[in-house]
Order: structure tokens, then C-alpha cells, then sequence
């Protein structure tokens, strides 16, 4: 007995040790090709999660239907006080209504004078919150929207309040939002009543830190704070929450949007700006003309003009007139030449 | 093969996307909260030290590569890490079988410490963002904690027990 135990040690173990041995191998260039080439192995993650997450819906739902029935029963066991405090709010709100609704119509009069266009592009989807991945290393939701909604990757997400996060990582019917306290996310902000430009880092605490300030001595607890639109990514304008010091000093961001209960998300459309590459059209109205079209184009509207205002003079004028749309020709073919090249590059 | 080795391999994959769909239920958990303890590591440690045949490699390292997967952490490499502990402490088995509670514990502890500042010291020096150490920390002494729930768990309710002397396998081996 001890000897077959022996042998089949003897035969099995080399085997087993190979078989367990590349296992590991494999997971560590799985991590490794994670750590080199993160968005493939993010886009097979999310596949992943897209199969898996949605077929736990039914069991999903009695759990979040529970665990909503007894917060609804803490509020119901302590009514009295949350009447109280309802009557104390509903006061404060009411000249907080009376202060909004003269601000509206200041603001109405201003944006009227200005003659401001506000972006009407900016529409949105909402999602379900599905689940959430709350862990030290991602701060991370999943909504039940995905790309056949049309969602795509870097769109931000608010919770009709204040921003939420961002898209990243999109699948068919799932997508992920990374949270603006998620130790990966960076959000570029402006501070309102100083108007400087900053970047929200998340850092795994619930109240993200705002870095590469230029003068953090201009800004104050409680100054609000905006998504400022830089790098094109973010809308600007949304709101994100208010500054407030941390026990190390450091300026951070209460965020506005209620970390504590994110059912439903909006994920704002962004229509990515048109990018502007050529120069030329930005300066034609100045005092160069640099493409040959736009020296033609000059040049038979003056010539239009002549003929409109003096028709006699047309004879007299039109060789001359040839003889500068030629000479302009010539000289505009090599800057024409020139100009070709910054577009080709762009 | 045993039927009821089968049926606890099942039960263990059973028991790992329970803990799993737990993590992703949306709790009210905020963001910078107390890092749960890592159940499911504790788990496999218990029953690799009760009952090493219930819980192969292989299971092991596909069970956590999920978890991995689904709670959004690197992918592979706590699996990997997870794999290595295991097969450590089952190497340890046959000598882990003298010893009492406290000392299988102070083991487990060593291992769980070990894979948590091996996963740490990996991530730094592949510049991936780590959590805090404080949190780090929570989340190694709650996993510890977790161990002795565990293994009175799975003692009393899943009958999962170091085999006695006298237990032998179908073919009449020793266990």
C-alpha cells in the first residue's frame, strides 16, 4: 500500500506540479498583458461582464428590492424627526426658490443681452444602475446601457444633479463608469468665483483632491466647482461640487452627486467638437489670402464689382484684371505648395 | 473518483459566486470605506488545509481569475498569487494535520500576508495605482479575521474536517 502510494506520487506529482506551474505562468502574462496593452484585456473584461452580470439580474433584483425596504422602514421609524427636519428645509428652500428664481431672470436678461447660444446637441441617455465594484482599487459602476444605446467610451456621466463619472469600458448591453473618486480618474475643473483651472484626481477617498492649482491661496471652502471642458473630452458647465480642506490641509471636492444612492444615471451625449485644422479659413477675412481658391474667388468679385458699377470699363479693365489673377496665381503656387504640408501632417 | 468530492468541488464554486455576486450587489457602500476581507481567499486556505482534494489548482485559479475579472481588480495576478499560496500551504498539509487551531491559524496568517504585500510590492514596481497602505492593511488583518469564521463555518455547517486516522479513500488508501 505504501509503495503504490509511493509510485503514484512518484508519476503524478511531476505532472501536477507542471499543470500547476503554468497555470500561474499563464495568470501573470494575463496580468502582464494587462499592464501592457490595458484596453484589450479591459474590452475582454467588459465582455466578460456584459455575459455574466446581466443573468444575475434575477437574483439582483429581490436583494436591492430588500435592502430598499428596510432603508424605507429606518425612515419610516423615525418620521417624526425627518418631519421636522423636512419643515426646517422646505423653510430654507423657500427663499433659497425666491433668491433662484430672481437669479433666472437676471440671468434670462444677461444670457438675452449676450445673445449666448447654449449647446443644443447636449442630450442624454439614462441607465440602471446595475451593480457596483466598490473596492480599494476601482471605483467602478456598471449601468445597463451599452453601445447598442449608443453609449460610448469617455462620456460623462451625472446623476441629474452633480457629475458622477465617466464611460470607460463599453459593451453591448453593459457599460462601466469610472467614478470621479476612482484612483484613475482625472477630471479637469474650473473653480467658480476665481475662475481658475484645475484637475479633480479621485484617490480611493470620497472626497477627490484638486490638484495643479496656480494660486490656491485665491480659493476658499466652499467655492463651487465645475467641469471646465478642457481637452474636449468633459461638457463643460456641469456641476461637480463644492471645495472644501481636508484634515491634511489639502483642497478636496464634496462631491454634489449622492455617492450613497446612485440608482439611475444620465450619460450625457457628447458630440465631439469639429476639430479645426486648416488656418487659412480662420484668416481669409484678414489682411493675407493664402490658398489660390480664395485669391480666384477675391478676384471675381472685385472684377463682378467693376462690371456692375462702370460697364464700360469692363474692356478697358479685364486684360489687366487677367494679368493680376495670373500674376496672383504664380505667386500663390508656392505658398499654396507650402500650406499643403502642416495640413498633411495634421 | 469520490461522489462527494465532486459534490463539494460544485459547492465551493457554488459558495465563490455567492461571495462574488455579494461584492457586486449595489450596498450602500461608499467609496473610501472599510475594504471587505477577501472571503474567498480565506475560504480555499481553510479547506485546503481540511480537505486539500475538495479544492484543485486549477478551480482555484479560475474561480479567483473571475473575481478578478468581475470586481474590476488587475486581471491574473492576485489569481496567481492566490494559486501560490494555495499550493504552498497545501504542501504544508500532512504537517498542518498535528498541528492545533492556533498554529494552523498563525500559518494561514503568514501565507495571507505574504500573497497581500507580494500583490502590493508587484503592482508598485509596474507603476500600477495601489491603494492605500492604511487600507491594504484593513484589508489583511480583516482577511485574517475572516479565517477562524470561516474555518468554524465550514466545520459545523458544511462538515468540511480534517480527515480522522482511521478514514480511508474508496480505493482504501489513507487520506
Amino acid at each position: 500500500m505504501a509503495r503504490d502510494r509511493k509510485n503514484e506520487a512518484l508519476y503524478t506529482r511531476p505532472i501536477r506540479r507542471i499543470a500547476v506551474g503554468s497555470m500561474v505562468v499563464l495568470l501573470v502574462i494575463l496580468f502582464l498583458i494587462w499592464r501592457i496593452d490595458s484596453p484589450r484585456v479591459e474590452r475582454f473584461r467588459a465582455q466578460f461582464v456584459d455575459r455574466v452580470v446581466p443573468s444575475f439580474d434575477w437574483a439582483m433584483a429581490p436583494v436591492t428590492g430588500l435592502l430598499r425596504m428596510t432603508d424605507d422602514f429606518q425612515s419610516y421609524a423615525r418620521i417624526y424627526e425627518q418631519n421636522q427636519e423636512l419643515r426646517r428645509e422646505l423653510q430654507q428652500m423657500k427663499a433659497w426658490k425666491e433668491a433662484a428664481l430672481q437669479l433666472e431672470q437676471k440671468n434670462a436678461k444677461l444670457l438675452d443681452l449676450n445673445n449666448v447660444q447654449l449647446d443644443p446637441k447636449l442630450t442624454y441617455v439614462t441607465g440602471v444602475v446595475m451593480a457596483d465594484a466598490g473596492s480599494p482599487f476601482r471605483q467602478s459602476l456598471l449601468l445597463n446601457v451599452g453601445s447598442r444605446d449608443g453609449i460610448k467610451d469617455g462620456w460623462a456621466t451625472t446623476d441629474g444633479l452633480g457629475l458622477v463619472g465617466r464611460v470607460s469600458g463599453v459593451g453591448q448591453r453593459t457599460a462601466r463608469v469610472i467614478l470621479l473618486t476612482d484612483s484613475n480618474s482625472r477630471i479637469p475643473v474650473t473653480l467658480q468665483p476665481s475662475g481658475q483651472r484645475a484637475l479633480l484626481t479621485g484617490d480611493a477617498t470620497s472626497l477627490p483632491q484638486i490638484d495643479f492649482l496656480e494660486s490656491p491661496e485665491l480659493v476658499r471652502p466652499g467655492d463651487r466647482v465645475v467641469s471646465s471642458g478642457d481637452g474636449g473630452v468633459f461638457p463643460s458647465g456641469l456641476l461637480v461640487g463644492q471645495v472644501v480642506q481636508g484634515r491634511d490641509r489639502r483642497m478636496r471636492v464634496r462631491l454634489a452627486a449622492d455617492y450613497e444612492r446612485l440608482e439611475f444615471l444620465r450619460v450625457l451625449r457628447t458630440v465631439p467638437r469639429v476639430p479645426i485644422t486648416d488656418p487659412g479659413g480662420l484668416l481669409a477675412g484678414g489682411r493675407t489670402l493664402e490658398t489660390p481658391a480664395a485669391v480666384n474667388e477675391a478676384l471675381a468679385e472685385a472684377l463682378n464689382e467693376t462690371a456692375a458699377s462702370d460697364p464700360h470699363a469692363v474692356e478697358e479693365k479685364a486684360p489687366a484684371a487677367g494679368a493680376v489673377a495670373t500674376e496672383a496665381e504664380a505667386v500663390a503656387d508656392p505658398a499654396a505648395a507650402g500650406d499643403d504640408h502642416p495640413a498633411e501632417g495634421g | 473518483m469520490d461522489q462527494s468530492v465532486w459534490s463539494y468541488r460544485a459547492l465551493y464554486v457554488l459558495i465563490a459566486g455567492t461571495l462574488i455576486f455579494a461584492r457586486l450587489l449595489p450596498l450602500p457602500d461608499t467609496a473610501g470605506g472599510i475594504p471587505g476581507p477577501d472571503l474567498l481567499f480565506a475560504l480555499t486556505c481553510v479547506w485546503i488545509v481540511r480537505r486539500p482534494q475538495y479544492v484543485p489548482p486549477v478551480l482555484v485559479g479560475l474561480v479567483i481569475l473571475t473575481a478578478d475579472l468581475l470586481l474590476m481588480r488587475p486581471p491574473g495576478l492576485w489569481a496567481a498569487l492566490v494559486v501560490v499560496a494555495a499550493e504552498y500551504l497545501r504542501s504544508r498539509t500532512r504537517r498542518a494535520r498535528e498541528m492545533n487551531f492556533a498554529l494552523e491559524w498563525a500559518y494561514a496568517a503568514v501565507v495571507i500576508s505574504l500573497a497581500v504585500l507580494a500583490q502590493r510590492v508587484v503592482l508598485i514596481v509596474l507603476a500600477v495605482a495601489v491603494p492605500r497602505l492604511g487600507s491594504d492593511l484593513l484589508f489583511l488583518l480583516l482577511t485574517v479575521l475572516s479565517y477562524p469564521v470561516m474555518a468554524f463555518l465550514s466545520h459545523s455547517l458544511l462538515r468540511v474536517r480534517r480527515p480522522g486516522s482511521a478514514e480511508t479513500s474508496t480505493l482504501g488508501r489513507r487520506i
